[in-house]
């Protein structure tokens, strides 16, 4: 026997012996298995997510997201371009308010005075950025498990959600500068973020979202018209006026796609913050009013007493309203010693449309002014004339005011520009506070070349020391992305 | 110098060896000089395969012959010897299991003249040394044993070297050594062994002659002997790389009984840091090992108990705000603390790793450190009682740099006396106050009005352990009565109980924090086949507590005048009670196998489980009509009755499972491998609810009014396996030890399987016998460790979350819906943080051990930490810091010295001082853009203006942060600051950290009548941390300043931080870094003597008197400095106005029978 054979050996093959046991053991074993654990009972189960119920849930949470962002929330889109437009011009925010804008204010944005090398912290802005874009990306799980797990929904559902990503997108492209990062959920679980593209690809990207809507639409011709009407604004953004008409020849002027609110609905939230833009009181966000005129190029929505932009004025004494008995002080609004809210947004649970027949008709006589076709007029007074019946009359058509019954037609002004002028005039009474009007005054110097102070409020802005308006047309994303998208490297181009 | 004895052996042994066979058996050699078969042999220490063959021996006091023949006969081979050479050898003793040949070759002929050698061939031969003639006439020969001093047991591996030469040797395993050729004359002969004093011997050695000696070591106290557990079972201190720190718990209670483990641990440990969130009794205490490194995770070391995970995790109850008021601010996060449940008295060690670079193989929760508790365990013997009670007056200090409360007057012609005329009011020309007619004082001073009263804190218990050789036991008990002193103020009891038609209040309203906690403990230990032993070990606590509604800040910041006979405000919901209800199971199972495989100690394995289970009841009770005939309309809880509470359960499985091997590789080498898994899994629930408008008796389910109950928990699992590989060279002088941990958990992505690795290296270079300075230092080892550990981000980080929404409104209008709201996009690839630490130090005992040091310096660089960040606005999460990622690195580094210093060791009297140092910094290197550098958002980013810490780039985390104050003028001239009168900066400016950058403890300890009457004196200081002094701020905001009244320093600091947008307003002033230095224990003991201990059947009896927090000296200019800053949620600490820590005073008596 030798020596070093003897006891090392059978150390050797004992220690062999336990080590296979523990390999066989542990190969045996999956980790993950060995450590699944319960959720908390307040996380939702992604599981349930892949039933009907949780597509359909995803689904209503896509939209919810949306309407938050459009009109609700803490003053969505509608009010917030109202401000960039004329439609809403900004209170002061004390007494001889001399003091320079509170950094981050909407003042900023009433004033057109937005540089992208000033920091952009807007919370407003930035809650209905992130909300927009909370929808658009939901319904990209919304649509993986509709059509997944939901095999008994509609089939337009998907169409839908197809379309509200192409309204996003629109209602982005209408707002911020050109470079904006589209940044896309992959569906399920994972993200990447995108860098910025132009004004011009993202309202493509909107017409291929439209595009898809429609083929998944189903027998729902509400969504078809959706996403036709859409699909429309969006080509007109890209000076596709015959394609424009076109593309809504098939919706009826009696159509109507809007976005739901309810005051009891998940708390304020979801509310239409529409009807509080006159007394939002947050210092970052001031007092806002209806414009009348505002910086010289502003319709005259108050002083003109067009039926179509019924108004509410200080001191609030109906009942109907919730700003009962509110009374602002004059020397907030300088401009006329009051303030004004809408009575077609007259309550927080009101819905806004978000488009509608008369936008497509709009659409068309754009079309054809453009065409040198002066049939556009034809369209124009047949909107105008033609409800007279309160129960038919396609919303913003005042309730219970008989329709918009003396408007007198109008006439061609013969010149291609003014024609084009009366075009926008007119969808600004008709969209009034709808998300629409910024969207067209950007259009009128991106696609139709004209300068900015012709279009904008302009010259002296009305709040503060020696301030005036800025020569924006757009607002800069928000600081936030350039921060932690490292693929955002800010705007492309400041201009329309 | 061995080569030249072989040839002098040959030259002897030539023509001797007549009968000569391999030992191995493979054939006879003969051996001749004319062969040169010895020239050039190995040595027996040489590393040569036929040494290497183990076995097991039980020899003693055996001839060697005998010895050798055993040695052959398990080597299997035979012996080649000559008679002549061992006939008259010297005995031998060898216990051994798995011992190789070469070693027991080496042990059996230590001391002896006579030594092994291989042949080339393999053959193994014992030869006999033959001095040469000029050896015999000019040297001499010292041969002799080291022994223990007390028990005459042989001690190994001693050193034995003659002064003044290079001449040294090391015995072998039974205490034998030989030193040969030591020049005749007079030697002091000295022995050294770590652990033992050395020994000095002068010896007279006449040339020639062969002078046998003993050499008798005293045992002492030698850190690097204990055994300290690691993450892959325990060690000796000596054979780890990195610092751990051990407590002896009995060690301490007996000089400073502590009433919870956090009073155990403060300011004792270097790089703990220990802070109490206030002075009421049951407050919890927050542990940070070696600072701050985690942003958003947890800073506080796991907790282990024999082996068991012991949930102490942050948590938010519903009642959190049970302390508000009493331990200040919002409320404590914690209402009490699990590790504060165990009993003091029961622990036997509590241990302190202080980082990645000692907890690594803890793995992915294990970053910040791990404290390990080893509770009592029985001894082999007659039952050993201890008996002990203690009981501690607790008063507050009063005295503050500024009064409590400062009044004015109002503008004459007002409406009579009004307290609030602060300088707001006074430049705004709404109350001008009235020279001399400024009052202050000081509430807490004012029996009235004071909500301090003297409380206590009184414990009685007993343990008993026990048992023989085969099953120990122990079993204790503690009983706890603690009262805060928290009182609701004279003014309020008058006004109440008058209202109340003289009905007296119940004394839990007049004193409302309290608390009691019984725990009882049982362990078994015992030993089965052989060498294998269990544990099995409970504990069981029950706790009730109560803290008050309200406190000090209502106090604080309401004003009033001393003639007031209204209520004090801010104890306004006096007919309420707060109340926590605790029971608390700890169980756990051991067993070491260690079968009898070769000999019995090269494998062992180990089996854990166990189990941490709390149930927690905390609750908030107003009964109907309790606040009558007082009640007002903010009163309705009181009115109508209401309850809010939760029930809240805690489990925590651990189990563990773990083998090791030992095997000896060659003389100067042993590998120890160890190896296994770890299984972790927590689990957290709690049901809690409110309801009002209860009906008289009644409560949550028959409530009228309204009712709300809802379940919150959460549940983590986490499985790991370790590799371990030690290198223990030089027989125990230098060890080498690598690592690896590998972790799945539920928390991270199925893809993120987290690695962490470990090298340490340990060298007791006194030990070695080239250590040149034996004479002054006795113990000199240096160390190195590194290693890295993670944290654990929450339970649901990796996944997409929706919220589920009802009431979606339809396109038809009706609000039916359900809907899916996004919470977090989910990050699956998110990592748990990684730290790694690099720590080097030192221990060093000089003069005779008098002076000890132990010195560390570490530094710990994590990456990949965890912050709740935004995500980008493009994908869409309307929360703003809806998400856990990785992005941040920070940097701590630091310092530790411990040192103790016999300065006196005399019979009569004794004295020595223990002492640490700790610095300790951390900054934020670097955090990926965008992240928010506040932990309270605010929308206007650089408007912030609060006095929460800040997270920023370059400094430390929660640093406080404030605009500073430029200057200010009284331009108007009218003796008053207004607020635009002062200069503010536009830019946050850093004012320092929330930790101390220096801690300091010293501990005095006089020994009289050996040691029968001590006193112990400790103090400790800390240094560079910034508090906010929220009192100052309090009392400045209603201070009237008048004409002699507040300088203009005063006016302008509550002015600017009075100020509003779009001026800034900024709390500079009121951030203060501060320096203190705590008196912080006396304590008088003495050991009754023997005849009065005997009179009550005790074999000892001891009484002693403690004073704790007698005093302190600091710069700060509020309340307690050590208090003020609170610590909530997460790592954030806020500026309260908490009761400081009381003064103690008391005594404690103690029996052993």
């Amino acid at each position: 026997m030798r020596l070093h054979t003897s006891g090392t050996g059978r150390r050797v093959a004992a220690l062999r012996t336990i080590a296979t046991v523990l390999l066989t053991v542990l190969a045996g074993c999956s980790w993950q298995d060995l450590v699944k654990a319960k959720l908390p009972p307040t996380t939702a189960d992604p599981e349930a997510l892949k039933t009907e119920e949780g597509a359909i849930s995803l689904y209503h949470g896509a939209i919810h997201a949306f309407r938050r962002g459009f009109g609700g929330a803490n003053t969505g889109y509608v009010v917030i371009a109202g401000r960039l437009s004329d439609e809403l011009t900004t209170g002061a925010y004390a007494t001889g308010d001399i003091a320079p804008m509170q950094p981050g204010s909407l003042d900023e944005i009433d004033a057109r005075d937005m540089p992208e090398d000033a920091i952009l912290r807007s919370t407003t802005v930035e809650s209905w950025y992130r909300l927009m874009n909370m929808g658009r990306n939901q319904a990209v799980d919304a649509i993986f498990y509709l059509r997944n797990y939901a095999p008994l929904q509609p089939k337009d559902l998907v169409g839908h959600m197809f379309a509200i990503r192409g309204l996003t997108m629109t209602y982005l492209a209408d707002f911020f500068c050109s470079g904006i990062p589209l940044t896309n959920y992959t569906s399920p679980g994972g993200y990447e973020y995108e860098p910025g593209i132009s004004t011009d690809s993202v309202y493509k990207r909107a017409v291929a979202e439209y595009d898809s809507a429609l083929a998944n639409v189903g027998d729902s011709l509400n969504f078809k018209y959706l996403a036709e009407v859409g699909k429309a604004r969006a080509l007109l953004d890209l000076g596709k006026f015959q394609e424009a008409a076109a593309a809504v020849q098939d919706v009826p002027t009696d159509f109507v796609y809007k976005a739901r609110y309810a005051v009891d609905y998940v708390g304020s939230f979801s509310n239409n913050w529409v009807w509080g833009v006159p007394t939002y009181t947050d210092p970052e966000n001031g007092f806002g009013t209806i414009g009348d005129r505002e910086g010289i190029n502003g319709l005259p929505f108050v002083s003109s007493h067009d039926p179509r932009v019924p108004l509410i004025s200080s001191p609030i004494q109906s009942t109907t309203y919730p700003l009962t008995n509110y009374t602002l002080p004059a020397w907030m609004f300088p401009n006329d010693n009051f303030w004004h809210g809408t009575s077609t947004k007259p309550k927080n649970g009101e819905d806004i449309v978000v488009a509608s027949g008369i936008e497509a008709r709009l659409a068309e006589a754009e079309a054809k002014a453009n065409a040198g076709d002066a049939s556009f007029l034809t369209i124009l007074n047949t909107l105008r004339t033609s409800c007279t019946d309160a129960a038919t009359c396609p919303d913003p058509a005042p309730a219970g005011t008989g329709g918009v019954a003396g408007l007198p037609p109008l006439t061609d002004p013969g010149d291609q520009k003014a024609r084009i002028k009366m075009v926008y005039d007119e969808r600004a009474y008709w969209t009034f506070l709808t998300g629409i009007r910024q969207g067209d005054l950007r259009r009128l110097v991106r696609v139709y070349g004209w300068p900015q102070d012709e279009v904008y409020p302009t010259g002296p802005y009305p709040i503060g020391a020696a301030q005036a308006y800025g020569r924006y047309t757009n607002v800069p994303i928000p600081n936030t992305e350039r921060a932690i998208n490292q693929q955002y490297k800010g705007c492309i181009n400041r201009d329309a | 110098m061995w080569s030249v004895l072989a040839c002098v052996a040959l030259s002897t042994f030539t023509g001797r060896l007549a009968r000569a066979q391999s030992i191995a058996g493979v054939a006879a050699v003969d051996v001749t000089p004319a062969t040169g078969q010895f020239i050039t042999p190995a040595p027996v220490d040489a590393d040569v395969p036929v040494l290497r063959s183990v076995m097991s021996v039980d020899l003693h006091d055996v001839p060697l012959r005998d010895a050798l023949r055993e040695f052959a006969r398990q080597a299997g081979g035979h012996l080649m010897y000559d008679e002549s050479v061992v006939s008259r050898a010297a005995r031998v003793t060898l216990h051994a299991t798995r011992i190789t040949l070469g070693a027991a070759l080496r042990q059996a002929l230590a001391g002896t003249d006579i030594k092994a050698f291989v042949t080339r061939g393999g053959q193994v031969v014992v030869l006999k040394r033959v001095p040469t003639a000029a050896e015999l006439q000019d040297s001499a020969t010292v041969r002799g044993r080291v022994v223990d001093s007390a028990t005459n047991a042989p001690v190994p591996q001693a050193m034995v070297e003659v002064d003044g030469t290079k001449q040294r040797v090391i015995g072998n395993d039974e205490g034998v050594f030989l030193l040969r050729d030591v020049p005749a004359g007079t030697h002091v002969i000295t022995a050294h062994r770590l652990g033992y004093k050395p020994v000095r011997v002068t010896v007279v050695l006449e040339a020639g002659a062969d002078t046998t000696i003993r050499l008798a070591l005293t045992k002492v106290a030698s850190v690097l002997q204990e055994v300290v557990t690691t993450g892959a079972g325990e060690r000796q201190k000596l054979e780890v790389g990195n610092s751990i720190v051990t407590v002896n718990a009995d060690s301490v209670m007996s000089v400073t009984p502590a009433a919870t483990v956090s009073q155990l641990l403060a300011n004792r440990l270097p790089g703990l840091l220990a802070t109490p969130g206030s002075g009421a009794v049951g407050a919890p205490t927050r542990l940070r090992i070696r600072g701050l490194s985690s942003i958003e995770s947890d800073n506080a070391p796991i907790i282990i108990v024999d082996g068991i995970r012991i949930s102490n995790d942050a948590k938010s109850e519903v009642n959190n705000s049970m302390y508000a008021g009493v331990v200040g601010g919002t409320g404590a996060n914690n209402l009490s603390s699990r590790l504060d449940d165990i009993d003091p008295n029961t622990i036997e060690s509590i241990e302190v790793m202080k980082g990645p670079a000692a907890s690594t193989l803890y793995g992915s929760q294990a970053a910040n450190g791990v404290i390990i508790i080893k509770t009592k365990q029985g001894h082999a013997g007659p039952p050993r009682w201890n008996v002990y009670a203690d009981r501690r007056e607790l008063t507050q200090v009063k005295d503050y740099d500024y009064p409590v409360q400062q009044l004015g007057y109002p503008l004459a012609g007002g409406a009579g006396p009004n307290p609030n005329c602060g300088i707001v009011g006074i430049s705004n020309g709404s109350c001008i106050p009235i020279p001399g007619k400024v009052l202050g004082f000081n509430m807490l001073r004012d029996p009235r009005f004071t909500p301090q009263a003297n409380g206590y804190t009184q414990s009685f218990g007993a343990n008993v352990s026990g048992g023989n050789e085969g099953l120990q036991y122990f079993l204790g008990g503690t009983y706890l009565d603690q009262l805060g002193t928290a009182k609701l103020p004279d003014v309020n009891i008058n006004y109440i109980e008058a209202g109340r038609g003289g009905q007296p209040l119940a004394e839990e309203t007049i004193r409302p924090n309290a608390r009691t906690d019984a725990s009882a403990t049982a362990r078994i230990t015992g030993r089965f086949l052989g060498n294998s032993h269990f544990a099995i070990g409970t504990s069981f606590m029950s706790e009730n507590q109560r803290v008050g509604n309200d406190g000090m800040s209502g106090l604080l910041t309401a004003p009033r005048f001393p003639t007031d006979t209204s209520p004090v405000a801010g104890w306004d919901n006096w007919y309420g009670s707060r109340t926590e209800s605790l029971k608390h199971v700890i169980g756990d199972a051991n067993i070491n196998w260690q079968p009898k495989w070769w000999g019995g100690n090269v494998f062992s394995g180990t089996f854990t489980y166990g189990w941490d289970f709390s149930l927690n009841d905390d609750q908030y009770y107003a009964a109907r009509g309790s606040c009558k005939p007082l009640c007002n309309g903010s009163q309705d809880q009181g009115l109508k009755g209401y309850i809010n509470g939760g029930r809240r359960s805690d489990l925590e499985q651990t189990l563990t499972v773990g083998g090791s091997v030992n095997l000896p590789v060659a003389s100067w080498l042993e590998t120890q491998s160890r190896f296994g898994g770890n299984y972790q899994k927590s689990t957290t629930y709690e049901l809690y609810g409110n309801a009002s408008d209860l009906g008289v008796g009644r409560k949550f389910y028959t409530a009228r009014g309204t009712k709300f109950i809802s379940d919150i928990g959460d549940e983590q699992a986490l499985a790991g396996w370790y590799f371990e590989e030690q290198l223990n060279m030089r027989r125990n002088r230098l060890f080498f030890t690598v690592g690896l941990r590998q972790d799945a958990a539920s928390s991270l992505g199925e893809t993120v399987k987290p690695i962490y690795a470990k090298y340490n290296a340990s060298w007791v270079l006194s030990e070695e016998p080239f250590f040149p300075f034996k004479d002054h230092i006795s113990l000199f080892r240096i160390r190195f460790a590194t290693g890295n550990a993670g944290v654990m981000p929450s339970s649901t980080a990796k996944l997409r979350t929706y919220a589920m929404q009802g009431n979606y409104v339809l396109d038809n209008g009706s609000p039916t819906g359900d809907f899916a709201e996004l919470g977090s996009p989910g990050n699956p690839g998110l990592r748990p943080e990684h730290s790694r630490e690099y720590e080097g130090g030192f221990e060093m005992e000089l003069f005779q051990s008098r002076l000890s040091l132990d010195a560390t310096w570490y530094r710990k660089y994590t990456w990949d930490a965890i912050d709740r960040g935004p995500v980008a606005g493009s994908l869409g999460p309307a929360v703003v810091r809806p998400e856990l990622l990785n992005v941040g690195d920070v940097v701590n580094h630091g310092f530790e010295l411990g040192a103790t210093v016999r300065v006196l060791d005399r019979d009569p009297v004794s004295y020595s001082i223990t002492g640490n140092v700790t610095s300790r910094s951390n900054k934020l290197q670097k955090i990926a853009p965008g992240m928010v550098t506040f932990l309270s958002l605010s929308a206007s980013g650089d408007l912030y203006t609060g006095n929460d810490s800040r997270i920023v780039e370059g400094y430390p985390l929660f640093g406080r942060w404030a605009r500073p104050i430029l200057g200010w003028n009284d331009d108007d001239h009218n003796g008053i600051i207004s607020p635009n009168e002062v200069r503010v900066g536009d830019s946050l400016t850093y004012v320092g950290p929330t930790e101390p950058k220096y801690t300091a403890y010293m501990s005095h300890h006089l020994g009289f009548l050996r040691n029968r009457l001590t006193v112990d004196a400790n103090f400790a200081y800390s240094n560079g941390m910034t508090q906010f002094n929220q009192l100052r701020k309090s009392m400045l905001s209603s201070l009237a300043i008048g004409q002699g009244f507040g300088s203009l320093k005063d006016q302008a600091c509550i002015a600017a931080a009075q100020q509003s947008w779009p001026h800034p307003s900024t709390d500079w002033c009121f951030m203060e870094t501060v320096k203190v230095l705590r008196f912080q224990d006396l304590s008088v003991g003495y050991m009754l003597p023997q005849r009065i201990a005997a009179s009550v059947g005790a074999k000892s009896a001891t009484v002693r008197f403690t004073a704790s927090n007698l005093t302190h000296w600091s710069n700060y200019h509020g309340m307690d400095p050590g208090i003020n800053t609170t610590p909530v949620s997460g790592n954030a600490v806020v500026a309260g106005s908490a009761f400081a820590a009381p003064r103690e005073y008391g005594v404690r008596v103690q029996l052993q029978f």
